[in-house]
């Protein structure tokens, strides 16, 4: 078998090794800290602020922001794309909008929010999640419109409640389309949660990165860049990892 | 005999403007098996959806009566493959699974997904889900038509076995069967109905004693 001599792991620590080694090389080239600092001075500035407490205080303020409107835009698209998938005149009515949601610029969408609802927190989160929702119902959608149609049978002859056909039909089949709309939402989300805070919020990663932008402090911007990175790999592995897993175990019992 | 516990008279079934089934009077009593044979595509399957209240892509037709608690055994054993077997009994009968799975062979299998099962084992689960609930009426639509000559015929005997105690028992289950095979209508059914024609009516009706003379019914149609 191809990579069993290599023990578990082996293989991204080296790649993301070569990546902090080529952005190194480029730092030496660069020769100017201010422009591009290399690893050893972000992971020094990255300690500066920890230790103050700031790091903390602005990660958890965007993680919230970005658990909120994740939630949000799941819930719905979830539902939204489960009513079109199943009910064809809905869907040939909603697509038109869908289409024009989905080509809407986030810019736009949080430009507008901050106009219309003020620039608070509602603003913020409805901004983030307003934007991911289209893609969410688009997926879900896909999913609803391929549900087996022996099984809606199957539930109408043993006469199964609205619920028991919510979670025990519908929902394990939409799982591998939700799996990929979470995977796609989480990743989009943070960063259009960065650009809301960057544009009207007074704490945040965003709000760090738009303070640090405007003293032209590169290293600083890449501590709070890097370390949110480092949040939602953590989430990705200790949360959707193991949903997926869970969802999946029918198939590889 | 006691009141029919299934009844259908349909004036005829048209779908996409082609007519299908032609005007249909039959019934069905508690503890009887009826078999409804004939060709593939003379529109069987139709008039089993009609009478399990499927949706069939056209309004509703004529009057047909059928109890509030009815089960079906599908082509395909048609599971909730993300369930463990004793939860495909439990979530869709609200009935317990152990006496069920047990009465099919599968009570050693309760923990396990359905795709861990061989085809022969999920159509054991699928008809111990159809006898679970305390159904009134059983449908069965060409529910062995996919499986080897072997397996069918296990199959088709478990199914005589567990009806037949059900009768003993006294609480009978009217059964509605549909196929092409003529040895499990003679397994199974106390009285056939033989459809043909287009569109198709029942052009006759047999008690059924062996299968030899439901295969010259059936041909001489």
């Amino acid at each position: 078998m191809k990579g069993a001599f290599w023990p578990r792991g082996a293989v991204p620590a080296a790649s993301l090794a070569l990546l902090v080694l080529i952005w190194a090389l480029g730092a030496a080239v660069a020769g100017d800290p201010q422009l591009l600092p290399g690893p050893l001075a972000v992971a020094r500035l990255t300690m500066i602020e920890a230790a103050t407490g700031d790091l903390a205080r602005h990660l958890l303020a965007t993680l919230a922001r970005v658990a909120a409107a994740f939630t949000l835009a799941l819930s719905i698209g979830l539902g939204l794309g489960l009513a079109l998938g199943r009910r064809p005149r809905l869907d040939a009515f909603a697509d038109p909008w869908l289409v024009v949601l989905l080509n809407l610029p986030a810019l736009v969408v949080i430009v507008l929010c901050y106009i219309w609802i003020g620039l608070n927190e509602v603003a913020a989160i409805l901004a983030v999640a307003i934007n991911k929702i289209p893609m969410v119902t688009a997926i879900v959608r896909e999913g609803a419109r391929a549900f087996d149609p022996a099984l809606d049978d199957m539930a109408q002859i043993y006469r199964l409640s609205w619920r028991a056909r919510l979670r025990h039909i519908a929902l394990p089949q939409l799982a591998p389309h939700a799996a990929a709309a979470a995977r796609s939402g989480l990743s989009l989300v943070w960063k259009i949660v960065l650009v809301v805070e960057f544009l009207g919020r007074s704490n945040g990663v965003g709000f760090m990165i738009h303070l640090h932008f405007q003293q032209f402090d590169v290293g600083r911007v890449l501590v709070y860049a890097l370390a949110f990175v480092g949040v939602m790999l953590v989430v990705e592995k200790l949360l959707m990892q193991p949903w997926e897993r869970r969802a999946r175990r029918w198939r590889t019992a | 005999m006691s009141a029919p516990v299934l009844t259908l008279s349909i004036p005829g079934f048209a779908f996409g403007g082609a007519a299908v089934l032609g005007p249909i009077e039959m019934s069905v009593a508690a503890g009887e098996t009826v078999a409804i044979l004939g060709p593939s595509g003379i529109g069987k399957s139709t008039l089993l959806r009609l009478a399990a209240g499927l949706p069939t892509g056209a309004g509703p037709v004529g009057r047909i009566t059928r109890p509030a608690r009815l089960s079906m055994a599908f082509q395909e054993p048609v599971l909730l493959p993300w369930r463990s077997v004793a939860d495909n009994i439990a979530i869709t009968t609200g009935a317990d699974p152990g006496p069920a799975l047990a009465e099919v062979g599968l009570a050693d299998k309760a923990a396990l997904f359905p795709g861990q099962l061989s085809l022969g084992q999920r159509r054991r689960l699928a008809l111990a889900r159809a006898l679970a609930g305390g159904t009134e009426l059983l449908l069965l639509d060409e529910p062995f038509a996919s499986l080897d000559e072997a397996t069918a015929g296990e199959m088709t005997a478990l199914t005589a076995a567990l009806l037949a105690r059900r009768r003993a028992q006294g609480r009978g289950i009217a059964a509605l069967l549909i196929t092409h095979a003529a040895e499990e209508a003679a397994a199974l059914a106390s009285r056939a109905l033989v459809l043909g024609g287009t569109p198709a009516t029942i052009r006759a009706e047999a008690a059924v004693e062996d299968a030899q003379a439901l295969r010259r019914l059936v041909a001489a149609i």
